[in-house]
């Protein structure tokens, strides 16, 4: 436990306390897990994935490929989390990974004495003796990064989608730049930055700027950016961008899981994201106490957390100089500074800084490279040797060891979307050249790593970005400043090793990707990079290939023989870094997952025990709880109640187009298999639509309400589909023609009246200027008149086989009209029973119109015959439609009366068990009959009174079973034409 | 239908506003220049106003224009298209259900759902869908006027009911 | 998410609109128009509603190749 209290930019003064792997320890507000367990003296942070080498972290940022930790207790946890951005709280409970049963003592840590079965893409070739599967599951339970949560409450998101003028991703010296010159232009900046302050690299770099110290600038220049209305967005990261939205997430302490979710349409865009620093390989080099760079520096500056005691610093340009001379201030000793390039690599300000470091003691060595370090679970000694002659290695003593390679800009927000870059062998990284539509690199991300360069870079993308956005105003003059120098990077990637020593050469840390794989890949015969990606992992974990990616590449030319731009990086896509599920399901979460359609009488189904259950976005009602214990028994007694006396259904998603005009007639004939053009105004008709292909699309009433008027009805289910089928016909064949077309389901509420007393039970509910027009009407007519002054249609049409009156009234109308039904003594019936009446009657619904069923199939051969031209009607003269294998739609019923059948089940002769000749399509028991009474689609082969097998092994075993009309009840419909 | 407020509280007003009759009138032919009278709205997302400065007829969709309510010189507007064979009046009453978002939470209400900038750029009024709720979004002063297809309608009230804006 | 312009209500997010079909070649048969459509890799014309807005239908000329949108244009009106 450390009892001093630490300094940082970061940090307050005030002491928490966390639990990591069981043990308590202790930190400061402010203080993040990888820097309170570092300040502890906590170097190990988990293992690897595959071969379990232990781990300690390498980066200060997202980017952290090794300390990964699990956050909470089952069945809130949050797997994977980047120890390196997660803010302490009080109390917090933090657990390693990849390791059973404890971090230090793991078994599978064994499987190193392995490695040999376990190099890349061991799967294809190794444990598949006696059989992959049964090497699989322990193999699986190995494998897989973290503990998946339970189910637990997660808090709902927040959403915000707007536009702005000039957004600018990235709040260090050039995104701060751009940000101050397009508002000062006068545009609607919006500056986004995914740690909570600003400042990017300005934290710990001692750079003045404006004659300030940047700190200083950094916080005027934010008090500049409110004034001019800018929206500064911290611990905001961008994730992703498609077709000019840009999606960025805000996660407050760095704990995934969005609070809020920006969804950002700029005018211009500024990606000022920085760069990422990068290692290099050499043996060894995934011990604990090797770290970044710029990483000990910002746990240096941040937390005040010394990455070590004794330090050896391995790198290829001159900012290591002005490092070291950094972290010997802040009293570590570092023991070497190992340099690969030869004494001309170094600038004036580099070689002022190596030679006063040379002064206090520091070896500083040139053209040499770090060969291997060793130790047992951490950084020991560090082996380092001329470049010009390897074999000649001395090792020193040291607990850390600090390497960098340079810095890959991060131009992944530019790339998204298709950009192009091009490798630039000074900064030994690829810069992104063109993008699409005006977006700018600045700063470190257009490869500018210079103070100076990088404000003038900014400042200038900033003015362009607000010109775009159509902002003329005054940017002012860019800002001056100065830093560390420029790097004068040469590059280098790896140090000379022989093959044994490849194995241990590490790029991807969270795979277990070394050199040895990659060579292994290419002589497998993987030579492009994105398929060395995908056969070595190379690039798959949670840091998307930003610690190894560029490295593997680079290492894949040399084995290659080819040069880096030849060989290139494989694409990079969103989400930039991982994105939780919860947040990309925003505010479709719950209830709100897809929305819910209600009829006008909605309430009132709830209210009177309605059971009801989706059918597409409708909520319907399948039966009422007052008429039995479940949906079976409930539908047929309220079936059996319809029979009898009768009921009231809530038909009102009915899909209902009306369609006007003096072409309205000409139109609907054109859809219609039948006639509608014919229909006498107070009449309705009973129409089929065709699709294009000639099969049966759907069913619907027809009524016409004047000469240039109709209301078509639809089934509920297709009325989205026939809605936009109608649409379009008007909107190509029909344009410019007298005809409109209008969805108005929702403007007629329909509760259908049926059974024997339907006719006086209305007679006493409506007014009496509606007796006579209800004595008068006869099968398929209508009346329209009004009820409380709202419109109300009363048509005579039937679905059920028995009187019948669909009412169809303005929605405010409908429960005063429902419960005036009620109170004459009408009780309410639901699908279940609605299904029980209709397959009764034979009467059809999607299983019967099911898209793969003609209008000879359904016998409807007399609507063809009379009807006319229209769609579908060229396909329908096809000979395939009058084979004798086409199905034909029958009647069911069990041999033995006593037997159940359902829809779905195959029905076959019992001399070809095996081949079905048609199947159930629906099945209901029929309280009216007293058995099961279904239709069919059976081959043509079988008629009326044939036996067949109904085979359903699955759910109730089989019976036989006859073929008969499809008109179960009252063939002759005098129940419904009385 | 409910003539009550519906959602009050920090900054947010959702009311549901009584509508009487709602009318559609979908003409033949478009571009529809020069076909009606001089005051009628022709331009995709116009809005002609009514003497009391509501909206009186929205063009919210190619050919089609919806009358929420129409005052009797908006009726006879339509009616007249109607007799001139301009195209069809249809009764969609019960089709729409219109509410009042007012206050300053409003906008970014509606911002949850979709970028009312680009929706609303260059007209009064769009067709939109929020919260996965088909409606018709006008601006009307400080706030909103929004008819939502009204089997849809009880869900929209939900969706902004359950919003957790930040304080 | 990538945007259609709508010829009514202008740029929209391609999940308001719904793809239907492609445009039939001018001349064939209806035998041909239902089942031997033609996919073009490069121009494709289309037709597509704005079905989460105003429910035009529109025809879209697309490059399905690149995913760039050459041309919208409403259908239905008086000059198709």
């Amino acid at each position: 436990m450390s009892a001093v209290v630490r300094r940082g930019t970061r940090l307050t003064a005030e002491t928490l306390c966390f639990t990591f792997d069981g043990r308590e320890y202790h930190g400061q507000v402010g203080d993040t897990a990888a820097s309170a367990l570092l300040a502890s003296g906590v170097r190990t942070m988990g293992r690897s994935v595959k071969y379990r080498r232990l781990r300690g972290v390498l980066a200060a940022g997202p980017e952290e490929p090794n300390a990964l930790f699990t956050v909470g207790s089952s069945p809130t946890v949050f797997p994977n989390v980047c120890a390196p951005q997660l803010e302490l709280r009080e109390g917090m409970v933090l657990r390693s990974q990849n390791r059973w049963p404890s971090l230090r003592y793991d078994v599978a840590s064994l499987l190193q004495l392995g490695s040999g079965f376990l190099g890349a893409g061991f799967y294809y070739k190794t444990f598949i003796w006696p059989s992959w599967h049964r090497w699989e599951a322990p193999i699986r339970a190995l494998a897989g990064l973290g503990e998946a949560p339970g189910a637990c409450e997660l808090p709902t998101v927040a959403v915000e989608h707007f536009s702005c003028d000039v957004l600018v991703a990235g709040a260090g010296a050039a995104g701060l730049a751009a940000a101050r010159a397009a508002a000062r232009a006068g545009a609607r900046v919006v500056l986004c930055e995914r740690e909570p302050v600003c400042g990017g690299e300005l934290e710990f770099e001692s750079g003045t700027i404006e004659g300030r110290p940047a700190l200083a600038w950094i916080d005027a220049t934010l008090a500049e950016l409110a004034t001019l209305s800018a929206r500064v967005l911290t611990g905001t990261a961008l994730v992703g961008e498609t077709g000019g939205e840009f999606i960025a997430l805000y996660e407050p302490g760095g704990l995934p899981g969005a609070n809020a979710v920006y969804k950002i349409r700029p005018r211009a865009f500024v990606i000022a994201m920085g760069a990422t620093e990068r290692p290099i390989a050499f043996i060894n080099n995934d011990l604990p106490g090797v770290m970044l760079l710029g990483a000990a520096e910002r746990f240096l500056s941040r937390y005040g957390v010394n990455a070590g005691r004794e330090l050896v610093l391995f790198a290829n340009h001159d900012r290591v100089y002005a490092a070291a001379t950094r972290l010997v201030v802040a009293g570590m000793r570092v023991r070497a500074i190992v340099d690969t390039r030869d004494a001309t690599g170094l600038g004036p300000q580099a070689a002022r800084q190596r030679t006063a470091l040379a002064g206090t003691g520091t070896d500083c060595l040139l053209g040499h490279a770090v060969i291997r370090v060793t130790g047992r679970g951490q950084v020991r000694r560090a082996v380092i040797a001329p470049l010009a002659s390897p074999a000649a290695a001395h090792s020193i003593a040291c607990d850390t060891l600090l390497v960098s390679g340079g810095w890959g800009p991060s131009t992944h927000a530019g790339m998204h979307e298709g950009g192009v870059t091009r490798y630039e062998e000074a900064l030994g990284a690829f810069v992104s050249t063109e993008q699409p539509d005006g977006r700018e690199n600045a700063g470190a991300a257009n490869g500018l790593l210079e103070l100076s360069q990088a404000l003038a870079d900014g400042a200038g993308a900033g003015t362009r970005a607000a010109r775009r956005a159509g902002a003329d105003g005054d940017p002012g003059t860019a800002p001056l400043g100065s830093g560390d120098g420029a790097p004068r990077l040469v590059p280098f990637w790896r140090s000379p090793a022989d093959r044994a020593g490849e194995k241990h050469q590490f790029i991807d840390y969270q795979n277990d990707v070394n050199v040895a794989d990659l060579r292994a890949a290419l002589a497998e015969g993987f030579v492009d990079i994105e398929h060395v990606k995908r056969y070595t992992a190379l690039g798959f974990g949670t840091d998307q290939g930003r610690m190894g990616g560029l490295l593997g590449a680079a290492i894949l030319a040399e084995l290659r023989g080819e040069p880096l731009r030849d060989v290139g990086t494989s694409r990079l896509r969103p989400p930039y870094h991982p994105v939780t599920m919860q947040s990309l399901a925003g505010l479709r979460v719950g209830a709100r997952l897809r929305p819910m359609r209600r009829t006008p009488l909605h309430e009132w189904h709830v209210a009177h025990g309605g059971v009801l259950e989706p059918m597409d976005l409708w909520m319907r009602t399948r039966y009422y709880r007052e008429n039995g214990p479940g949906a079976y028994e409930a539908g047929i007694a309220e079936a059996q109640r319809v029979r009898t006396s009768g009921g009231i259904i809530d038909g009102s998603t009915l899909g209902k187009i009306e369609v006007a005009g003096p072409d309205s007639g000409p139109f609907l004939d054109a859809l219609y298999l039948n006639k509608a053009s014919t229909i006498k105004v107070g009449r309705s008709k009973y129409m089929v639509n065709l699709r294009e292909d000639g099969m049966v699309l759907d069913d619907g009433i027809v009524l016409r309400i004047a000469e240039d008027r109709f209301i078509a009805t639809t089934s509920s289910g297709h009325g989205a589909h026939m809605l936009a089928h109608f649409e379009h016909y008007r909107d190509t064949q029909w344009s410019g023609c007298g005809v409109t077309v209008t969805d108005v389901t929702e403007a007629w509420a329909v509760i259908v009246v049926a059974g024997p007393q339907s006719r006086t039970v209305l007679r006493e509910v409506l007014s009496a200027q509606w007796r006579q027009p209800l004595d008068a009407l006869t099968h398929m007519a209508f009346a329209r008149g009004t009820l409380a002054g709202q419109d109300l249609t009363v048509l005579r049409a039937s679905f059920s086989g028995e009187l019948a009156f669909e009412l169809h009234c303005r929605p405010s109308i409908s429960e005063p009209l429902w419960e005036s039904l009620i109170a004459a003594g009408f009780k309410p019936y639901g699908l279940e029973a609605l299904d029980i009446l209709r397959v009764e009657k034979g009467y059809l619904v999607s299983s019967e119109l099911n898209g793969q069923t003609t209008p000879f199939d359904l016998s409807m051969d007399d609507l063809v015959k009379h009807g006319n031209h229209c769609i579908g009607r060229e396909l329908l003269d096809r000979p395939a439609f009058h084979e004798p294998t086409r199905p034909r739609l029958v009647g069911v019923r069990a041999v033995d009366g006593r037997m159940a059948f359902y829809g779905g089940a195959q029905l076959t002769t019992p001399d070809q068990p095996h081949r079905a000749c048609g199947y159930v399509t629906s099945s209901v028991y029929s309280p009216t009959l007293s058995e099961w009474v279904g239709l069919a689609l059976v081959s043509r082969a079988h008629a009326d009174g044939a036996v067949l097998d109904c085979r359903d092994p699955v759910r109730i075993g089989d019976c036989k079973v006859r073929l008969t009309s499809i008109i179960h009840y009252d063939p002759s419909g005098e129940r419904m034409k009385s | 239908m409910k003539g009550v407020e519906q959602v009050r509280h920090r900054g947010l007003g959702l009311v549901e506003r009584q509508t009487g009759r709602v009318l559609e009138f979908v003409a033949f032919h478009f571009p529809s220049e020069g076909a009606f009278v001089v005051g009628w709205p022709a331009a995709p997302g116009a809005i002609r106003h009514d003497v009391q400065g509501l909206s009186g007829l929205l063009h919210f969709a190619p050919a089609r224009w919806l009358a929420p309510s129409p005052c009797r010189e908006i009726a006879a507007l339509v009616a007249a298209a109607e007799d001139a064979a301009t195209g069809t009046c249809i009764d969609v009453t019960g089709k729409w259900r219109e509410f009042a978002l007012i206050g300053t939470a409003a906008a970014r209400v509606l911002a949850s759902t979709l970028n009312t900038e680009i929706v609303l750029e260059g007209r009064e009024c769009a067709a939109v869908t929020l919260f996965d709720c088909p409606c018709v979004l006008a601006r009307v002063g400080d706030g909103y006027r929004i008819w939502v297809r009204a089997s849809f309608a009880e869900d929209f009230v939900n969706a902004i009911e359950s919003l957790c804006l930040p304080g | 998410m990538i945007r259609l312009i709508c010829p009514f209500c202008g740029p929209r997010e391609l999940r308001e609109f719904e793809f239907h079909k492609t445009r039939a070649e001018p001349g064939s048969t209806p035998y041909a128009q239902v089942y031997e459509r033609v996919n073009r890799l490069d121009d494709s014309v289309e037709h597509w509603q704005h079905v989460q807005g105003c429910r035009a239908w529109m025809l879209v000329r697309r490059n399905p190749s690149t995913g760039l949108v050459l041309e919208t244009r409403i259908l239905g009106g008086d000059h198709p």
